[in-house]
């Protein structure tokens, strides 16, 4: 469903307040005491199993003036080695325009004896300099550390007329912490965004001193297929608005819509004229239908229009000093552009052609789950094209040769999308492709050898999604990267595989499936006992391992989008053998249709040809997101396709008669 | 042709120009015009790049400064050799100057890109240390590279130098067209060359000017389990004194005692036994009764010392001096040579001498015998003399100072008794006055670098298998376990033990791990309890097939190309596995795959199946010597390892009563 919202752009600097300016009241404290528990403390309080832990870790961000101050004051406790080696030196990088002062730190042993850091041990380092570049750090080797031992420092950094506005607040780290807090002292009005420390909030603690705090906050961790970081660290946005209740998440999106239009000069992209009325009427020529005009505007821009962000043999620098395009008539002209200007160009031509049309704007998958409600112009990106046909909402992208007709990028679909037009906005979502579109499809015609080798033919095509990802891979290395490539992942699961006469097909062709094709040896594929063979005819999945193979789970599982895979292989089995035990393996599949694995293997006796055939999906119902609470069956269900999928026959010697 | 129709061709020639990179009033100097307008030979496709000239010359002035002037120029074969496109000129910033850093890119078409100072970025060299000022000046030139173009630069430097000796190696892993090494000296001096991996190489020589020279050298493929490249490309050392002999200047060496005398006034000193590092001895060795026993409590407590790195004055030679023992103590921390310093100390205090060992870290065969100069070592372990009651692998005996147990005093992973991989068999300098040398280094036989397995499982009728897997490891393989547990968290640990097993066992479930570190007898222990449901393969409800080699830490080789052109290196080590298998009631052995007994020069590999009571007793059992195995017998060693690999794969048959 979609909201069509009244052209109201309210101006920021409506809902910007006056600066309020404060004097810096901070002074430097004394340490904190040390507290017996905190001395005696053999495991982490809030991770038992925690190399360090953080006691506290408190940053005090003073914006009232017009430096931005930051005073960073952390206690740890350090467990073990591996605690020891991540404290043993600290580096605090900065630029230009910031100055670090104050570094104090000091190790507080078990028995309460403190060495405190020599002022002349620490030392200011130039990391890069360069023209226009300067980095340096200050850098100190924290003296006497070892486990059972506290390491505290703090330090100011001062941010030469700076803000704290969009600063990210990071409420959790790569060790647990027992306390995190924020101190911040804003020269005006603030908003803030809270992520994944719900009912979290800035508190007025002393003046204008707002605290937020966490406590008991686990480290990060990794895990595979885990949403991107973004949705599940902690942290927090703030920015400087008004701070009216009645200003909704609507109006600050009236708002950067408004800047947003103006930016992309969305007037001049639809609202072509004439020479793009007619260009869009040439190019259209005689095609009928609404499906056959668009198609025709998208390839004259996917195939037409050189396409600078995808020209490899275009140098960096000779890239950025060819000039913007001016317009979206320029483009037209010149026939090239960048992604975006090819974009534009399309929505012009579009526009132009009596199509409803608009700039897509989404938020980005990879990065977070864009949610409107939390509102932030960082939050969105141009994703492409929106054309109406039918009543609905169709989603283009030539400026990505790669991603399919008709689609955006995987990471912009199912996602919050503004629809801009230079006087309004729609909020609707993106569509998602569904497992069959993102398809992989793999061919095989081998000959298993009585010695056990396999050998024969392969081809694997990619559609959708999976096609998007192979061509962005390869368009832009050389010929013998892509066969490496695609050696590397043969041989990451048979290491004795012999691959041979690679091709690939359709890498630039937009519209076509990428297939690769191969010749493949494999000796020893086949196990041998005295009298029999054993051999796996799903060949593409020998030598995989099962996708989840931890039993525990921290985080929710999160598979980038929907897919399936169709395998057809034939072997031709040696001679003086027959079949022994061939059936097939279950079908493995769930009551909602989320994923199946269906197997299928039969014998052609006149030829002794064995015929395998499997489907797979995943996905289906757009399920990509399972909870960490639904980790148990999610893995129960990859265990399962992974043992179809490895499952084994046997072929027995024919006795001499 | 007349003027108007040229005109256009003229235009568009000129604003080409205009838009890329490449200006019409640069110029690239008269030698790199000359080497980019040459040709090269066709390489195979996965060559990026060739190297058209490397060129070192090197000027020593009458006042000890060196003046070194380095010309360098590739040509970029494919997308990937964009990235070699970059200037590098490393200095040290108290000692060294880089004075011009000029490069240049010239385009397929013939157009020239002159870089300027802006484009120099000056690059800290090690980020890791607190300081260090060892820094690059660096000219990154891919972003200007297609296919074809050429890019060079000429880079001086000027310092004066520690030693008067000097490494040129005359290429990379890329093929060189052209490489040469000149040396000019002032009247009175003359220059002596040794060669590596090439045959001797004669400088031509004009007064006391020296030019060695070498072109054609062909690319060098990287090879799994080859040599480093410094034992594959040529190389030549140089040495140059004055004709009066090395040893009216104390920047020369005649032979290693020369350097051992020299290294001995930077080290010995700085052993302080002040009452501090005494009390501290002799506290870590109350309980210790054994000469070995003081030796292993000293020896633990500094190699868990924090390694910290500050690296000042490397310009003047503190490189290779250590800082004083108290000092070192008293901070907690320290490099290689501060920890080799405390440690002496330290047994000094308790009345057992010891030396410092210059020594290479990263390649037994790096350092060359013939060339007595302590350019060769990047690293520094402790020689302890020690009686005749003490005992290990890793003592020597040496002419004139006695038994000495070499140990690496940074290495946490490595005890007293052990020394690891990397140094085993490297030549080493003790470094002890007139009495040190170079002494090689002890290398530790195979069955003290063992992996000893117990499998202890029962099958069920289903396939699933349960029981315990206990693993012992001792040297060098416990030091890469310990590596595992040391560095990994805990969660992260039990991930590595999940994956090894169900890469093994599909869906297998660990139960319970419980590792065990015996540190100071170079042991590691680690037992898991698991079980894998559906491991054999139940078929037509008559058949049980499964692998009786459950547990594969290593299921691929990396041999597998036909052919090689490097010699390959073998590591020694050792392991057994006794495997018991107890199998489900109603089932016999039907068959059992063929005991597999392999012998060559540089290992052995066997494996037996035995039935006895209802179990299956599978025993397999690896040795592999230390062992450089030229590329001729390349088949012999990939022709083992593939039977290896074959036997680990091999499946047992049970069928039903």
């Amino acid at each position: 469903m979609s909201n069509q919202h009244s052209p109201r752009f309210v101006l920021v600097a409506c809902l910007l307040v006056i600066v309020f300016a404060f004097p810096n009241v901070f002074a430097a404290e004394d340490w904190r005491p040390v507290t017996p528990e905190e001395l005696s403390m053999t495991k982490g309080k809030v991770e038992a199993d925690a190399d360090a832990e953080a006691i506290f870790w408190e940053i005090t961000v003073d914006d009232a003036s017009a430096d931005l101050v930051m005073r960073h004051y952390v206690r740890v406790k350090i467990f073990n080695e591996r605690g020891r080696d991540k404290f043993s030196k600290v580096d605090i990088p900065y630029i230009k325009g910031i100055k670090i002062k104050e570094i104090e730190a000091r190790v507080i042993k078990p028995d309460g004896t403190i060495v405190e850091l020599a002022k002349d041990d620490v030392f200011d380092r130039e990391i890069v300099k360069g023209n226009d570049v300067k980095v340096k750090a200050k850098s100190f080797a924290v003296p006497n550390i070892e486990p059972g031992v506290i390491v505290e420092y703090r330090y100011k950094e001062i941010h030469r007329k700076s803000s704290a506005n969009h600063m990210r607040m990071v409420f959790q780290r790569d060790i647990p912490m027992q306390y995190v807090a924020y101190y911040f002292k804003p020269y005006g009005d603030v908003r803030y965004l809270t992520f994944n420390m719900s009912g979290n909030k800035f508190e007025k603690v002393k003046g204008n001193m707002h605290r937020a705090e966490l406590s008991n906050v686990p480290a990060m961790k990794e895990e595979p297929y885990m949403p991107p970081e973004d949705e599940v660290r902690s942290w927090m946005l703030v920015y400087y608005m008004n701070a009216d209740e009645n200003i909704t998440h609507t109006d600050i999106w009236s708002s950067v819509g408004y800047y947003v239009a103006k930016a992309y000069e969305i007037k001049d992209t639809l609202k072509p004229g004439k020479k793009m009325r007619a260009a869009a009427e040439e190019i259209i020529g005689s095609a009928a239908t609404d499906e056959e005009k668009i198609k025709k505007l998208y390839d004259f821009c996917v195939r037409r229009v050189k396409n600078l962000s995808f020209s490899p043999e275009i140098t960096e620098t000779e890239l950025d000093e060819i000039k913007l395009n001016s317009s979206d008539d320029d483009t037209y002209k010149k026939l090239q552009g960048r992604s975006e200007e090819v974009n534009k160009l399309f929505a012009s031509l579009a526009d132009a052609a009596g199509f409803e049309t608009r700039l897509a704007f989404t938020g980005d998958r990879s990065e977070m789950f864009f949610n409107p409600r939390r509102a932030h112009a960082s939050f969105i990106h141009l994703a492409g094209v929106a054309v109406e046909m039918n009543g609905r909402w169709h989603y283009f992208d030539p400026g990505d040769p790669f991603v399919p007709y008709g689609t955006l990028a995987w990471y912009e679909e199912n996602t919050s999308v503004f629809l801009l037009a230079y006087k309004d906005y729609i909020t609707t979502t993106t569509p998602m492709l569904g497992y069959r579109d993102s398809k992989e499809t793999r061919k095989g015609d081998f000959t298993l050898n009585a010695d056990g080798t396999l050998e024969g033919t392969v081809s694997m095509e990619y559609t959708g999604h999976l096609s998007y990802r192979h061509k962005l891979r390869n368009f832009d290395v050389s010929e013998n990267q892509r066969e490496e490539f695609i050696k590397e992942e043969i041989k990451s699961r048979m290491s004795t595989a012999e691959v041979s006469a690679i091709s690939i097909e359709n890498l630039n062709e937009p519209d076509k499936p990428i297939v690769y094709r191969y010749k493949l040896r494999i000796p020893n594929f086949a196990q041998k006992t005295g009298s029999r063979l054993f051999i796996q005819p799903g060949v593409f999945e020998y030598g995989t391992t099962a996708r989840l193979a931890s039993d525990s789970r921290t985080y929710d599982v999160y598979f980038p989008f929907p897919w399936s895979e169709s395998d057809d292989i034939t072997i031709r089995l040696p001679e003086g053998f027959e079949i022994d035990s061939g059936e097939k393996p279950a079908p493995v599949a769930d009551s909602s249709g989320i994923g199946s694995l269906t197997i299928n293997i039969g014998i052609e006796a006149s030829t002794n040809l064995l015929k395998y055939k499997r489907e797979f999906h995943f996905g289906g119902g757009g399920n990509i997101f399972f909870p960490v609470e639904s980790y148990k069956p999610v893995k129960t269900m990859f265990d399962l396709f992974h043992k179809a999928d490895t499952h084994t026959i046997t072929l027995k010697k024919i006795a001499a008669e | 042709m007349s003027l108007v129709s040229r005109f256009p061709l003229a235009l568009a020639f000129l604003l080409t120009l205009l838009s890329s990179g490449f200006a019409i009033g640069d110029s690239a100097p008269q030698w790199l015009r000359e080497v980019a307008a040459g040709s090269n030979p066709q390489y195979d496709k996965d060559v990026p790049a060739v190297v058209l000239l490397d060129e070192e010359n090197v000027t020593l002035g009458s006042d000890g400064k060196l003046k070194i002037v380095r010309k360098w120029a590739i040509r970029v074969l494919t997308l990937e050799g964009r990235g070699l496109a970059r200037a590098r000129a490393f200095y040290l910033a108290s000692t060294e100057k880089v004075s011009d850093l000029d490069a240049w890119a010239i385009d397929p078409r013939g157009n020239v890109k002159e870089f300027s100072k802006k484009d120099v970025l000056d690059i800290i060299s090690d980020t890791d240390d607190v300081y260090n000022e060892g820094r690059v000046k660096v000219v990154d030139a891919s972003g200007e590279m297609s296919v074809g173009s050429v890019f060079g630069y000429t880079v001086t430097t000027e310092y004066r130098p520690l030693f008067f000796q000097d490494v040129f190696q005359f290429q990379t892993r890329l093929p060189t067209l052209r490489s040469r090494y000149i040396l000019n000296l002032p009247q009175g001096w003359k220059a002596e060359s040794l060669t590596f991996n090439h045959a001797e190489l004669q400088p031509r020589v004009a007064g006391t000017s020296y030019t060695w020279e070498l072109g054609g050298l062909a690319p060098i493929p990287p090879e799994p389990m080859s040599p480093s490249i410094s034992n594959l490309v040529p190389l030549i050392a140089v040495n140059f004194t004055p004709e009066a002999g090395p040893e009216t200047t104390n920047k020369a060496f005649g032979d290693w005692k020369d350097v051992s005398v020299w290294a001995t006034g930077l080290y010995d000193d700085k052993v302080i036994i002040n009452d501090e590092i005494a009390a501290k001895a002799r506290e870590l060795t109350a309980g210790a009764e054994t000469e070995m026993e003081k030796i292993k409590a000293i020896g633990n407590y500094v190699q868990n010392l924090q390694y910290i790195s500050i690296d000042i004055g490397v310009g003047h030679g503190n490189g290779y001096r250590p800082r004083p023992s108290d000092l070192v103590l008293e901070r907690g921390y320290g490099d290689c040579k501060d920890k080799a310093t405390l440690m002496r100390a330290m047994l000094r205090a308790l009345k057992i001498d010891a030396f410092p060992v210059a020594i290479f870290s990263g390649d037994p065969t790096f350092v060359r015998k013939e060339w007595a100069s302590p350019r060769q070592f990047n690293h520094c372990i402790i020689a302890v003399r020690v009686g005749a009651d003490t005992h290990s692998h890793t003592i020597v005996d040496h002419p004139t100072l006695g038994r000495l147990l070499m140990f690496d005093s940074t290495d946490d992973l490595t005890p007293v008794g052990d020394l690891p991989t990397h140094l085993q068999g490297s030549h080493g300098l003790v470094i002890a006055g007139e009495t040190g040398g170079l002494v090689q280094m002890p290398v530790v036989p195979a069955e003290v670098n063992t992996l000893e397995r117990t499998v202890d499982v029962r099958l069920a009728e289903n396939g699933t298998i349960k029981g315990s897997i206990e693993e012992n490891t001792k040297g060098q393989t416990s030091a890469y376990e310990r590596l595992l547990f040391k560095k990994s968290a805990k969660d992260d640990y039990r991930k590595v033990i999940e994956g090894w097993l169900t890469d093994g066992a599909t869906a297998a479930k660990l139960v319970s791990f419980e590792p065990r570190d015996d540190f100071l007898d170079s042991a590691f222990n680690l037992k898991v309890d698991f079980e894998a449901p559906a491991y054999g393969q139940l078929m037509q409800n008559r058949l049980l097939i499964f692998r009786p080699a459950i547990v594969s830490r290593s299921r691929s080789i990396y041999l597998t190309e036909k052919e090689r052109t490097n010699p390959v290196q073998l590591e020694s080590r050792s392991f057994l596995e006794r495997a018991s298998i107890a199998l489900p009631s109603g089932f016999s052995v039907d068959e059992v795959p063929e005991a597999v007994d392999l012998k060559s020069e540089f290992g052995s590999y066997s494996t037996s199946y035995t039935v006895e009571e209802g179990k299956l007793l599978f025993e397999r059992k690896m040795t592999m010597k230390n062992a450089t195995v030229p590329a001729s017998a390349y088949a012999s060693v990939r022709d083992f390892f593939s039977k290896v690999l074959e036997a680990e794969q091999a499946v047992v048959v049970l069928i039903r009563d």
